[in-house]
């Protein structure tokens, strides 16, 4: 096996310890074998480890490996799940609200958003970062949820076919916000009927437990449910949104927008883009339905922070203006970053990207069309070296991309540093998606 | 074409020295070479004035010895008007008392040498942050809640001194009336460390402003140019504190050739929203002229975005690096705004010269008789 244990554990950790997913990645990986570093070397990794190791460091003690931990590990689960539930209960004794959020992409940003806009008229706690299997959910309930709290802004994520169910049985929220659905899971869950599906699942649970009106949608869904649920909720920035976002205009400074909420008023906020104004929206619904001050929420868009990797900026030298939106990316969000960016105006503008992850059998369709899109917007490409950058090239020279403005290199480093010497002052640098796959360079743990 | 002898003005006795060779030195470099001919003028860390081609070159300040450099010639700037100067026209590059509190702008008035201004008044009044907050006070001005004291008052009646602070509220900053920059500047949050910190400062001024911490708002500077008749605010920006910046900065230096992209240490425009900008700038150029400037000035202030509240700190009658990057960010290249400065400074000498100096009269000759 020639790929570094450090990067074999890293691709199992981010594939949910999916042993069938970590072979694809490893076959796709062969010939060039960057090393990665896990994000947190958790217990049940270094256990692991440990036993890959001793058995030899073949694929196959990899399998057992994997094997061996998880009846432990089912114990483990059972019993913090029980106890998660129980103060989980406390706390809503006590008043405490639970809203979930779930979605294809967005979730970090939404919930980041309805942090902050609640937090000054009640107090909140959320799901820290990305945490948002059950285990990681459970943990946090138990050793960080304060106990006066009264809002709960808890992540769902959804990694197979029933998850969904499972953490909505497991938090019986009063809440529900949607995100958009799109092609982000292709991968996990092989179309897009299948993830609607999972997702749909949410609706029912509402519909069941408590009433559609208590879940809200983001219209980019409104094609996906409307026929089947009519009386569901939506905000975003089409007619069916109750509240909606009716115009925006971006600078360097921050997004103005014109709202519906569902009054109309005026906001400001200095998060860059329309979509991010589209994702604090549901606080104004939540806001109403908690019998919070709508006033404060608005006050309060004018003072949130930069959310970390989504379109973070760094105001460099020389008006440069790099912007941050590594966490992520795929077909549909490509589209706010480059609004944002046709919005700027830069002098130049330059996009560095990996492509999207995850796009299973989609995958040379959506990064031609993507190549042939930055060919109509931007000035300049960097691409890190994948297995798709060729139908980023294809598509680059087919819509019209100049060929000289275009480089490929190891890493999204390497490849922003050869663009570097065309960068001039007023540029905008847009560093988008692929950060979850390929950053880190740790070294000479090789392991052949 | 006869070009202008520019003297560009900078050094000086102040713990701000070193920042004002740096505000000099850019301006230096960037002033039009078809337009101008650049005197340099050096005021040493002791108080003597010099001259001379090499104080043009950054590399010689690395090595030179400030207190008494070596190599220059030594410049008098005679008083008498109609003395022969040594340049036409004079931009001030100075930061701190020396320089930027009224002393070399009463040298060049008394030598009829226009400058960019403010002029003795506005410079002197701006530049003591007890009478600053006095006169912004009485104009109406939103400021931070704030008392101030004497070394003398507090050496004599220390209690009473604590009192008035605590009366305050806790945590304040204590501040010397003629300090630079940070330079000196304390906070403190508790009882216990007041007349420790109050010793600090006091070493640095007899004058001491304290001011009540503003909350739940971010800093915001914006530049003002012009003079009375023709005056602009810029872009604003939020400067940046080196410790949030420097998480950045190591993240986005991984690569290595990035240095230099990241550098910043502002955001520009402040990420404020555009009702909250108009209001920011109309307030500084209110400032602006209750102080009686000209010339280019930057005024700091912290407002707080959600309730659109603005507080004023300060005015800075010459800001560091002449705040050129607020002016590019706003549309006027440096070099223009060097030809901008000695535009304002022959309007301003050309509007005193205006002025009725005389008048005939025959008060001397009835006290002979």
């Amino acid at each position: 096996m020639k790929l570094p244990t450090t990067t074999l554990l890293t691709i199992l950790q981010q594939s949910e310890y999916d042993l069938h997913k970590t072979k694809s990645w490893m076959t796709e990986h062969q010939v060039a074998t960057p090393t990665l570093e896990p994000e947190n070397w958790t217990p049940k990794l270094k256990v692991i480890r440990l036993l890959f190791i001793l058995l030899g460091s073949q694929w196959w003690s990899l399998e057992l490996a994997v094997r061996l931990t998880q009846p432990i590990e089912w114990l483990i689960r059972r019993r913090v799940y029980g106890k998660a539930q129980a103060r989980l209960l406390q706390l809503k004794k006590s008043g405490a609200q639970c809203v979930i959020i779930a979605g294809s992409f967005a979730k970090t940003s939404t919930k980041a958003w309805l942090a902050h806009l609640l937090a000054g008229e009640c107090s909140v706690a959320a799901t820290p970062k990305s945490i948002n299997t059950m285990l990681g959910i459970a943990h946090w309930i138990l050793d960080e949820v304060p106990a006066d709290t009264k809002v709960l802004l808890i992540e769902l994520g959804e990694y197979r076919p029933g998850d969904l169910k499972e953490l909505l049985h497991f938090i019986q929220p009063s809440y529900g916000i949607l995100t958009p659905i799109g092609l982000q899971h292709l991968e996990m869950f092989g179309s897009l009927e299948s993830i609607t599906h999972e997702f749909r699942s949410v609706i029912e649970w509402f519909a069941n437990h408590h009433a559609i009106s208590h879940l809200i949608s983001t219209d980019h869904n409104h094609h996906l449910f409307a026929q089947h649920f009519p009386q569901l909720k939506y905000f975003g920035d089409q007619p069916a949104s109750t509240w909606r976002l009716l115009e925006s205009s971006v600078t360097k400074a921050g997004t103005e927008a014109e709202v519906a909420i569902p009054e109309k008023q005026h906001l400001f906020t200095p998060i860059l883009g329309a979509h991010q104004v589209i994702n604090g929206l549901p606080a104004f619904w939540l806001a109403t339905e908690l019998q919070l001050q709508p006033e404060q929420i608005k006050k309060r868009f004018a003072t949130m922070p930069y959310i970390h990797r989504r379109h973070e900026p760094t105001f460099a030298a020389n008006n440069v203006l790099i912007l941050d939106n590594s966490y992520n990316t795929n077909a549909t969000a490509i589209d706010s970053s480059l609004a944002i960016l046709k919005d700027l105006k830069p002098t130049r503008s330059f996009v560095i990207t990996l492509g999207f992850t995850e796009t299973g059998e989609q995958m040379h369709t959506l990064h031609h069309q993507l190549g042939a899109k930055l060919a109509q917007q931007i000035d300049y490409l960097g691409l890190a070296e994948a297995p798709w950058s060729t139908d980023i090239v294809a598509g680059w020279q087919q819509g019209g991309g100049n060929p000289e403005h275009l480089v490929i290199a190891p890493t999204i480093d390497t490849a922003f540093a050869e663009l570097q010497p065309w960068v001039i002052p007023g540029s905008v640098i847009l560093f988008e998606g692929g950060y979850q796959e390929v950053y880190v360079r740790s070294g000479k743990d090789t392991h052949e | 074409m006869n070009k202008r002898k520019l003297g560009v003005l900078f050094g000086g006795v102040t713990v701000e020295h070193e920042v004002s060779v740096i505000t000099g030195q850019q301006l230096m470099n960037h002033a039009n070479p078809d337009l101008y001919e650049i005197i340099p003028v050096y005021v040493d860390k002791q108080g003597q004035w010099w001259t001379g081609d090499v104080l043009r070159d950054p590399e010689y300040f690395k090595t030179a010895n400030l207190l008494a450099p070596h190599g220059l010639q030594p410049l008098l700037l005679d008083p008498n008007r109609q003395s022969a100067h040594p340049f036409e026209v004079a931009i001030l590059c100075f930061h701190g008392g020396y320089g930027e509190a009224g002393n070399v702008q009463g040298l060049l008035e008394l030598a009829g040498i226009p400058y960019q201004g403010p002029g003795v008044v506005g410079s002197a009044t701006a530049f003591d942050k007890i009478i600053t907050r006095h006169v912004l006070g009485s104009a109406g001005f939103r400021q931070a809640e704030y008392t101030w004291f004497t070394m003398h008052e507090f050496h004599q009646n220390e209690d009473q001194v604590l009192a008035k602070i605590s009366e305050l509220g806790l945590p304040v900053y204590l501040k010397p009336a003629n300090g630079g920059s940070t330079v000196g500047i304390e906070k403190v949050s508790s009882e216990v460390d007041l007349s420790a910190a109050i010793a600090r400062v006091g070493l640095f001024d007899q004058r001491i402003l304290v001011e009540k911490e503003i909350t739940d708002c971010i800093e915001i500077n914006v530049s003002v140019l012009g003079i009375e008749g023709d005056i602009k605010a810029s872009v604003p920006e939020q400067p940046i504190k080196s410790a949030d910046f420097l998480s950045y900065a190591d993240k986005y230096e991984r690569g290595g050739k990035k240095s230099g992209m990241a550098s910043a240490t502002r955001r520009i425009p402040a990420p404020i929203s555009a009702s909250l900008t108009e209001k920011v700038q109309a307030e500084a150029i209110n400032i602006f002229r209750l102080f009686d400037c000209s010339g280019v000035i930057r005024i700091d202030f912290f407002v707080d975005p959600s309730e659109e509240t603005i507080f004023v700190i300060e005015p800075n009658t010459i800001p560091g690096s002449m705040s050129f990057y607020l002016w590019e960010a706003s549309g006027i290249s440096y070099p223009h705004l060097i030809d901008r400065l000695v535009e304002i400074a022959d309007q301003k000498a050309a509007r005193q010269a205006n002025l009725t100096t005389s008048f005939e009269s025959n008060i001397l000759a009835k006290k002979q008789t």
